[in-house]
């Protein structure tokens, strides 16, 4: 990554949430033949095997602010959560059975509420006298019993730079703050094949746990959008052919 | 056993009598009832196969997903002339969630179709994305997701998210091509 990527890549978090590897030093590249015609600047999102630098400073819904480099060294669960999505409900109890086995032996959990529509656009003060702030979702997690620790994403900068598209859509980052997986809990989404299930998570978690080599991963996300600020030039995602069959599926 | 047979002789008999509505589509259907019916995601995915000869659009829907019902004027007003040009189009709802029965999920599904003004067929997908995915061969994502294949029957184009009404025009364009 140049440094002027970099710079965009800050400019558009607001805080240096994440430094990428450090850039491999580039060749000298031949002179163009004619000037390249000039693209509007892509938002850089953290890839897969990248490591996250801790940089930032999350606030949760009791307005306490978590700094990301206080977690470094240890295994990082980043889950983008949403309390009104169905998908998301469909999978609360198995995340936090997968929690409740992992934290345990020392793994962090962090869920983050990046949907403007059970946020807000702007972050909730805490005031004498008042509810407090993020009381939706403080209800929700008692309601449900559900133990995540969540924090709130104003303006999804968290989600764009992770590239999270979904609730939930599940991050690991191994002790050495590289990201190893993306991607689904499990590919059970309504808990109908227990014993035939892949569990991705829970799998990635065990296995760099006992310290294996995983190489990283990442399954396609099911699951709510998330509603994001509304962006006048957000660009048109598009899926090329031929990530699929015909009409026969296959 | 027997209920699972019956249910899927029923499901049969709905994807046929959906393919019928779907062959007479003649875009002058504003005022049909939106045909609608639960489906596996097989009997999706025979759908989209027994419709091979035509443009078809395929776009997955739930009515609890905010981007979809905000999509569906667009897909409804950018497919118009597509159907009566003889395109089809196909509505996919993903109801069924872990508290949500087959039964409540056509039910939401029916209401939204009706209230949306929907009148092209609808199935209502027994099964979740992750299991319908792998039985149409695409990797859909959060919803909405619209497919387009052309009249061979190869997947042209997949456009995962919402579309606006230039997009929906595009996969149109690219079914028909």
């Amino acid at each position: 990554m140049n440094t002027m990527t970099r710079l965009s890549v800050l400019s558009l978090s607001c805080l240096p949430l994440f430094a990428q590897a450090p850039p491999a030093t580039p060749a000298p590249a031949p002179a163009p033949a004619a000037a390249p015609k000039e693209q509007p600047a892509q938002p850089k999102v953290l890839q897969l095997g990248q490591r996250a630098s801790g940089d930032i400073t999350l606030l949760d819904i009791d307005g306490k602010p978590q700094r990301a480099k206080d977690l470094m060294g240890k295994v990082t669960v980043v889950n983008f959560y949403s309390i009104q999505c169905p998908v998301q409900a469909g999978w609360d109890q198995r995340l936090a059975a997968i929690q409740k086995d992992f934290e345990a032996q020392g793994v962090v959990f962090l869920h983050i509420d990046s949907n403007e529509s059970e946020i807000g656009r702007e972050p909730q003060q805490a005031a004498e006298g008042q509810p407090k702030p993020y009381d939706n979702v403080r209800a929700h997690l008692a309601k449900k019993g559900l133990p995540f620790h969540v924090f709130v994403d104003h303006g999804n900068k968290v989600a764009d730079l992770f590239g999270a598209e979904t609730t939930p859509h599940v991050y690991v980052f191994g002790n050495d703050g590289r990201l190893v997986y993306r991607g689904l809990v499990d590919d059970d989404q309504r808990d109908k094949n227990a014993d035939g299930r892949k569990n991705y998570l829970r799998d990635t978690l065990a296995s760099l746990l006992k310290g294996d080599k995983v190489e990283p991963f990442a399954t396609t996300a099911v699951g709510c959008s998330i509603k994001r600020v509304e962006s006048a030039d957000a660009a048109p995602r598009r899926r090329p052919r031929g990530d699929a069959g015909g009409r026969d599926g296959k | 056993m027997a209920s699972d047979r019956a249910r899927g002789t029923r499901r049969a008999a709905a994807a046929l009598l959906l393919s019928a509505f779907a062959a007479c589509g003649d875009g002058s259907a504003a005022a049909v009832e939106p045909t609608i019916a639960l489906a596996r995601a097989e009997d999706v995915a025979r759908w989209i196969a027994d419709h091979r000869g035509a443009p078809l659009l395929v776009n997955f829907w739930a009515s609890w997903c905010v981007p979809c019902l905000a999509e569906m004027p667009d897909l409804l007003a950018s497919t118009r002339s597509f159907r009566a040009r003889g395109g089809q189009v196909l509505g996919v709802a993903m109801e069924l969630m872990v508290e949500v029965s087959e039964a409540k999920g056509l039910e939401l599904a029916r209401q939204q179709a009706r209230e949306l003004g929907l009148d092209f067929p609808q199935l209502v997908c027994t099964e979740d994305m992750i299991a319908t995915r792998r039985v149409i061969g695409v990797e859909l994502g959060a919803l909405p997701q619209t497919l387009a294949y052309d009249r061979t029957g190869a997947l042209v184009q997949h456009h995962p998210g919402k579309a606006t009404a230039a997009q929906f025009a595009e996969l149109v364009q690219l079914a028909e091509r």
